[in-house]
């Protein structure tokens, strides 16, 4: 999953600009990260309308905290502890009532269509193929257990490096790296109903 | 280490992280444990897909929603500051105004169906199944539930209303009143004569525990909804102890510190509500503190009705659907953990009378109500469409009984009966081969097609069978291939630790896999 993000120095005018009252440039911090700030939101969460209200939510958190922000730590590590905290209440707010059907029928997949997807060559078969990997993959992740789910969300999926994580969610790296191999581990397990989808042969003597 | 298995190592491993001895240790294991070289292989793929994940796009105007957001809890900003946001903000005004003129439309029908429904953790669902699936249907020239205002419950007579999801020890047992009901709704009030779409649903994972209900209060296993057009309880029900007993809807069977959100509400108050009171027997008939057995169930169930066609017709299949589903037992030759077993009842014209899910085939019977049926015609339509199959039926033979493939990826087939000059239409999807047993994917390719397998599935039109039983705690999901999964559904039903999801006439079924 290949994020961009902009350059430190733009980063940092944007935020003292921000600091100073200036609310074009919070608009375009939230440009910036939206996407960022939202796939988090969404892999975390695990359907796009509360993925979307998480992550607006958490922008609204940035905005508040902003003038707090020092650049003791980095501006991205700062952000994401904000979104994970903000994903946090999101999911426990969802524990407490169940989805609408508004929420249930807009559940997004990865990625659209198979038209748009199935544009790299890939036979309509293997767009299929992939797409269900994808969302087998995606549905699993939100099964994890929160602790688990953050750490392969911000590690595989949002490219952080362990002592990223172990920064934004203040434990150490190898608490974070043991946390990344059981997630794995549960997702591997939880996706064995599904093997095939991974090309994984069952030949293994169990 | 061959003993302890080395799967706490497998990210260090395939990262080259691990020290030197530690490493040439677990490279000796896994030369020697085909189970971890397995898993270890399955890591790996399982990381490339991780990584193959795409970024998705943030939605279009997620931006002008912070702003809006911003902007809605604070006082006006300095002019200069609030220019370049105009755009935004104005966006989201008129967004704001939108919802506020679309609004009352979609609250209307929702405000009166649950006015006094009793809370339940499912509410939110089922207010949002109704009036969208409703407004949609009607949109499509779908005969929807007629305004409910005339009959709408008073507060004084709260109308239970099921939660959506069930579980129990034992097998599991479904009723459900329908989403809709006949466009004339006059002659509807009558007992018996309005019931034209009844539901029930009969789970019971058959791994010797059918029909054993759970007598205790909070694992009873039944829920009833009535609504306007529906018949009235059953005079033969006790009314103090239907007073005494919480509704039954589903709240009587959440786990402990969910019900405690839940307000019970007296079944007694429906019946002066949804018509004069009649002799028909009803979904809702059976006594909550009868259903201590299938037999107890059977016998409450066959309580004498004046009605015609309705609500006794739909008893007595309930019984004939139960004897038949007791009868054939535990057949032999499962691929499952547990066989599973569907039957439903219901006084439309075409019924789902069982359906048995082996392997890759569902051996499927349905019972036509049409007055003068002359056929049945089966017709494949996803993922492909495939050649129509016929069935004869007649007034005396009005059971077909066929066996379909399940394929990858689930199936959708037509089923159309012809009765004269008049067919009636219903839809069953199957799930996915049954090597799958953690999702249940419809081959549907397209959004609408998604929509229209609800407003089905609304209308009392679709029949779903249930994919492969599951292992504890694993998860189910619905997909539309290629258009939207709802995760959410399973993960609601698993955070209740429900084996059954009924949205509108949908239902999604996950046997229990492990039966006391």
């Amino acid at each position: 999953m290949a994020m961009t993000a902009p350059s430190v120095q733009t980063e940092m005018a944007l935020i003292r600009r921000v600091q100073q009252g200036d609310g074009v440039a919070f608009d375009r911090l939230v440009e910036l990260y939206s996407t960022r700030v939202y796939n988090l939101a969404y892999r975390m969460i695990g359907n796009a309308e509360d993925a979307q209200d998480a992550a607006q939510e958490a922008f609204l958190r940035i905005y508040d905290a902003l003038p707090k922000f020092r650049g003791d730590a980095s501006f991205s590590t700062w952000m994401h502890r904000i979104v994970i905290n903000v994903c946090h209440d999101e999911m426990t707010r969802r524990r407490r009532r169940p989805p609408t059907l508004t929420e249930l029928a807009t559940e997004d997949g990865d990625g659209g269509t198979l038209a748009e997807q199935a544009t790299t060559g890939e036979t309509a078969e293997d767009a299929v193929l992939r797409q269900e990997r994808q969302q087998a993959l995606h549905h699993a992740i939100t099964t994890l257990p929160p602790p688990f789910r953050e750490v392969l969300v911000l590690y595989d999926l949002q490219g952080f490096s362990y002592d990223e994580i172990a920064e934004m969610l203040r434990v150490n790296m190898g608490t974070v790296k043991s946390r990344l191999n059981r997630a794995r581990n549960l997702l591997r397990e939880k996706i064995r109903g599904e093997r095939e989808l991974f090309g994984i042969t069952d030949s293994r003597s169990r | 280490m061959k003993a302890a298995h080395v799967a706490e190592y497998y990210t260090a491993y395939l990262e080259g992280s691990l020290p030197k001895d530690l490493r040439q240790e677990v490279a000796r294991h896994l030369e020697a444990c085909p189970q971890c070289a397995a898993e270890l292989e399955e890591m790996r793929l399982l990381v490339t897909g991780l990584h193959e994940l795409p970024e998705m796009p943030a939605p279009a105007n997620f931006a002008a929603g912070v702003r809006a957001r911003l902007d809605a809890r604070r006082p006006a900003r300095p002019w200069f500051l609030r220019v370049p946001v105009l755009a935004g903000g104005t966006l989201a005004a008129a967004a704001l105004v939108l919802a506020i003129i679309i609004a009352p439309n979609l609250q209307a029908p929702r405000e009166t169906m649950v006015a006094s429904q009793p809370k339940s953790t499912a509410e939110n669902a089922w207010k949002d199944t109704t009036p969208n699936a409703d407004t949609e249907l009607k949109a499509r020239g779908f005969a929807t539930k007629p305004p409910t205002t005339a009959a709408a419950p008073t507060p004084a007579a709260p109308v239970p209303v099921p939660d959506p999801f069930a579980h129990g020890n034992g097998d599991m047992r479904m009723e459900k009143a329908p989403m809709t009901a006949p466009a004339s709704p006059s002659p509807a009030d009558q007992p018996g004569a309005g019931s034209k779409l009844q539901s029930r649903f009969y789970l019971d994972s058959s791994n010797g525990s059918a029909f054993k209900l759970d007598n205790s209060k909070d694992k009873r296993l039944e829920f009833d909804e009535r609504s306007p057009g529906i018949a009235d309880p059953t005079p033969s029900m006790k009314p103090e102890s239907r007073v005494d007993e919480p509704a039954p809807t589903m709240m009587a069977k959440l786990p402990p510190a969910t019900a405690e959100d839940e307000t019970p509400a007296p079944v007694t108050s429906t019946a002066g509500t949804t018509g004069p009171a009649g002799p028909a027997g009803t979904p809702g008939a059976t006594r909550p503190d009868e259903a201590k057995s299938s037999a107890d169930y059977t016998r409450s169930s066959t309580t004498p009705a004046g009605g015609t066609d309705g609500a006794a017709g739909n008893l007595h299949m309930n019984d004939q659907a139960l004897t038949m589903a007791d009868a054939s037992g535990n057949g032999g030759g499962r691929q499952f953990d547990s066989d599973l077993r569907l039957q439903s009842v219901e006084s439309g014209a075409l019924v789902l009378r069982s359906a048995v899910v082996k392997g890759a085939e569902a051996t499927v019977t349905v019972e036509t109500m049409a007055p003068a049926p002359t056929g049945l015609m089966l017709l494949p339509v996803e993922p492909t469409r495939g050649k129509t199959r016929s069935y004869p039926l007649s007034a005396t033979a009005r059971t077909a009984t066929f066996t379909l493939p399940l394929q990858r990826g689930g199936s959708v087939f037509e089923l159309t009966v012809n009765a004269g000059n008049a067919t009636t239409q219903a839809y069953l999807a199957a799930p996915d081969t049954g090597v799958r047993k953690t999702s249940f994917t419809l081959n549907v390719k397209k959004a609408p097609m998604l929509d229209a397998l609800r407003q089905l599935a609304v209308a009392g039109k679709l029949f779903i069978l249930c994919p492969a039983p599951l292992a504890e705690k694993q998860d189910i999901t619905f997909t539309a291939r290629g258009a939207q999964p709802i995760p959410a559904l399973s993960e609601l039903a698993f955070q209740h630790g429900h084996q059954a999801v009924i949205i509108g006439n949908v239902v999604i079924l996950i046997p229990k896999t492990q039966i006391p």
